[in-house]
């Protein structure tokens, strides 16, 4: 997986792109963790969009994601959730812990 | 310095002091043959005291040095009796001590020439040597190499070898989904070098591009084998994988010019950044991680080889703009048109440029246009079969293979191969993920989820699984696909067997959703529920039966 960030004012967007499972835990929190350090954040974007795949150990990442954000006083949602991971996210039932787009 | 010496009747008086000299001197007669002259440096004509006392003519005796190459020099010769024979110098009589530092002087000349023949005699041979390596090693690779596969349709190649053999090595094969692999090896060394550093990623590349594995799962392998086989010997290249079907291009660019996709107009849309070269970096510290690019309409994606732009001089040029600037200059640049141009009309690019200083060039080119037959059925959400094959796979995996190799992609591929289309792939990826990792995790590794709870609790918890993975001794996990044709339709079954104690599955599936809501863990058997059409544990807890619609019935 790889991942980027774009920052705008007090948001961050965190664009993810590729398969999204235990395998990327690395890149991810070195990801969010750089983010997260940044005081002016308040809003943290996780874009979906090119997640081609997630599994469970990804769920368990966002989750652990807005977790940290809570406690840094940030806002997590996600975005462009489409196909196959907007079915695990549904099933999940995503959409009652974050803003989901 | 050799001398052979013509000497008149009254004996060679010139005799002793070359020898005294230091010379090696010869007296010239009757039975000197073209190998004697041949051997020596120089020849010395005594004409001071005519008539010659050989036996031999000095014609002849001229004739024999003119043929060997052999300067000769006539002391105290009147230069008009003499026969006017090119390499032959007629000199006025000098004393000694004028001509034997003359001779010295000729000797150092003689002496360079020498040693400028057997350097040039070494440099054929190496010449020589070097040309059989490349031959050999070009044949080598041959018979890696799937020639059939660079003619694919959607591709074109420009290649120029410096030399008979390039070091820019270009491999294309398609995967059971019929997603087309491409791998460019952009080699700085030729002949059995290039070999050498292509030879490890060649085989991984046509096998895992078989069975359907992902890009990034060849490059963690030829990562893996370049790291192991030739340690401190990185390898630039670029891996591509495009999904005509799904209009997904994923690019591993590993140190070769960045990859670059191009719309119907030739603007740059997108270009991949550089990771480190193949074997450059241990295989857990290696980032294998694949730009990810989608398109909808027609686009070009070219892979160029640093010899290439070298050649454009791009300076601080993006390849992106300096391609997208070319291909605008060839009238449109649609892939059909392209074809057509020769890689010799970039500008700049000499026709013939041999020697070790030559750069091997190519440029190749991807035709990157959704399936007709996709984009019509795009709009579909009842999944289809392209062929309604009954089949069966199982797969029993030891601890060597969990910890080499990439079983879901595997297995994806696998399904690929026996036609399922690429609709189905999310869910498949979801459960045979689920299904693999519940088992290694919990079965073989008896791994507790709650040690992901905490601030870096999947850290901790990724931590503690590699490492009981790599002690791992015992232990299998069994796998087997089922496809069958049922009344309701097509069926995939999974069934997992784990050679762990099993666990309590019925204290599992009673679990409130509520109650794992929050936690980061607990989720993966409610996917597989839910995205299955039934599922059934044993009662140890250790073998799962997954069964999944792949097609309703008349599909």
């Amino acid at each position: 997986m790889q991942t980027s960030v774009t920052t705008t004012d007090n948001r961050a967007v965190v664009r993810l792109q590729g398969r999204f499972d235990f395998n990327s835990h690395r890149e991810f929190r070195e990801c969010v963790d750089g983010v997260l350090q940044q005081a002016a954040i308040r809003e943290v974007v996780v874009d979906l969009g090119e997640v081609e795949y997630l599994d469970s150990s990804a769920l368990g990442m966002l989750l652990m994601l807005r977790d940290k954000a809570r406690g840094s006083n940030k806002e997590v949602s996600l975005a462009n959730c489409k196909g196959a991971v907007k079915q695990v996210l549904d099933i999940a039932n995503f959409s009652k812990l974050f803003a989901i787009s | 310095m050799n001398i052979l010496l013509l000497a008149p009747v009254a004996g060679p008086r010139l005799m002793p002091p070359l020898v005294r000299a230091g010379h090696v001197v010869q007296e010239a007669n009757g039975k000197t043959n073209a190998a004697a002259v041949a051997a020596a440096d120089l020849a010395l004509v005594e004409a001071a005291a005519f008539p010659l006392a050989t036996g031999l003519s000095l014609a002849a005796f001229l004739e024999q040095c003119h043929s060997a190459g052999i300067a000769c020099l006539a002391l105290g010769a009147d230069p008009a009796v003499m026969p006017p024979v090119p390499g032959f110098h007629p000199l006025p009589a000098v004393p000694d001590g004028v001509l034997l530092p003359l001779l010295d002087a000729i000797g150092g000349q003689v002496q360079a020439r020498r040693e400028a023949a057997a350097k040039a005699e070494r440099l054929h041979r190496l010449e020589t040597i070097l040309a059989e390596e490349r031959r050999v090693a070009r044949y080598a690779l041959e018979q890696f190499i799937s020639h059939d596969q660079l003619t694919d349709p959607a591709l074109h190649i420009w290649s120029r070898a410096a030399h008979s053999f390039s070091g820019d090595i270009i491999l294309a094969a398609r995967t059971p989904a019929n997603v087309l692999h491409l791998m460019l090896i952009d080699n700085m060394s030729r002949g059995t070098g290039a070999m050498v550093s292509a030879l490890p990623v060649i085989a991984p590349f046509y096998r895992m591009t078989e069975k359907g594995f992902s890009i990034d799962a060849i490059v963690r392998e030829a990562n893996a084998r370049i790291y192991r086989l030739n340690p401190g010997r990185s390898v630039p290249a670029t891996l591509v994988s495009v999904d005509f079907s799904d209009g997904v291009i994923h690019v591993w660019n590993g140190g070769t010019p960045n990859p670059v996709l191009l719309n119907a107009y030739n603007d740059a849309l997108q270009e991949a950044q550089p990771r480190a070269e193949l074997g450059a970096a241990s295989p857990e510290n290696f980032n294998v991680v694949a730009d990810v690019w989608t398109f909808q309409d027609e686009c070009l994606l070219a892979l160029s080889s640093r010899g290439l732009m070298r050649h454009l001089d791009i300076g601080s040029e993006h390849v992106s703009a300096c391609l997208s600037r070319w291909l605008r200059q060839q009238g449109g640049g649609r892939f059909e048109q392209l074809k057509q141009f020769d890689l010799l009309d970039f500008p700049d690019i000499p026709a013939e440029e041999e020697g070790i200083d030559g750069e091997d060039m190519s440029l190749t080119l991807v035709r990157c246009q959704r399936d007709a037959k996709t984009l019509q059925g795009a709009a579909a959400t009842v999944p289809s079969v392209a062929s309604g094959g009954e089949w069966q796979l199982t797969l029993r995996i030891s601890p060597d293979e969990m910890r080499s190799v990439d079983i879901v992609p595997l297995l994806l591929g696998a399904i690929g191969q026996f036609n399922t289309t690429q609709s189905m792939t999310g869910t498949l990826f979801v459960v045979l993920s689920e299904l693999y990792n519940n088992a290694l995790d919990h079965g073989i590794l008896g791994l507790d989820s709650a040690l992901k709870l905490g601030p870096d609790g999947m850290g901790a918890f990724l931590d503690e699984r590699a490492r009981r993975l790599q002690a791992l001794q015992k232990g299998e996990i069994e796998l087997t696909l089922n496809q069958s044709s049922t009344a309701e339709g097509l069926v995939l079954s999974v069934i997992c067997i784990d050679s762990g104690p099993g666990f309590n599955h019925a204290d599992v599936c009673r679990r409130e959703p509520a109650e794992t809501e929050a936690l980061p863990y607990g989720r993966g058997l409610a996917l597989i529920k839910s995205l299955a059409s039934s599922i059934e544990f044993n009662p140890q807890g250790n073998r799962l039966h997954v069964r999944l619609a792949i097609a309703p019935s008349g599909d």
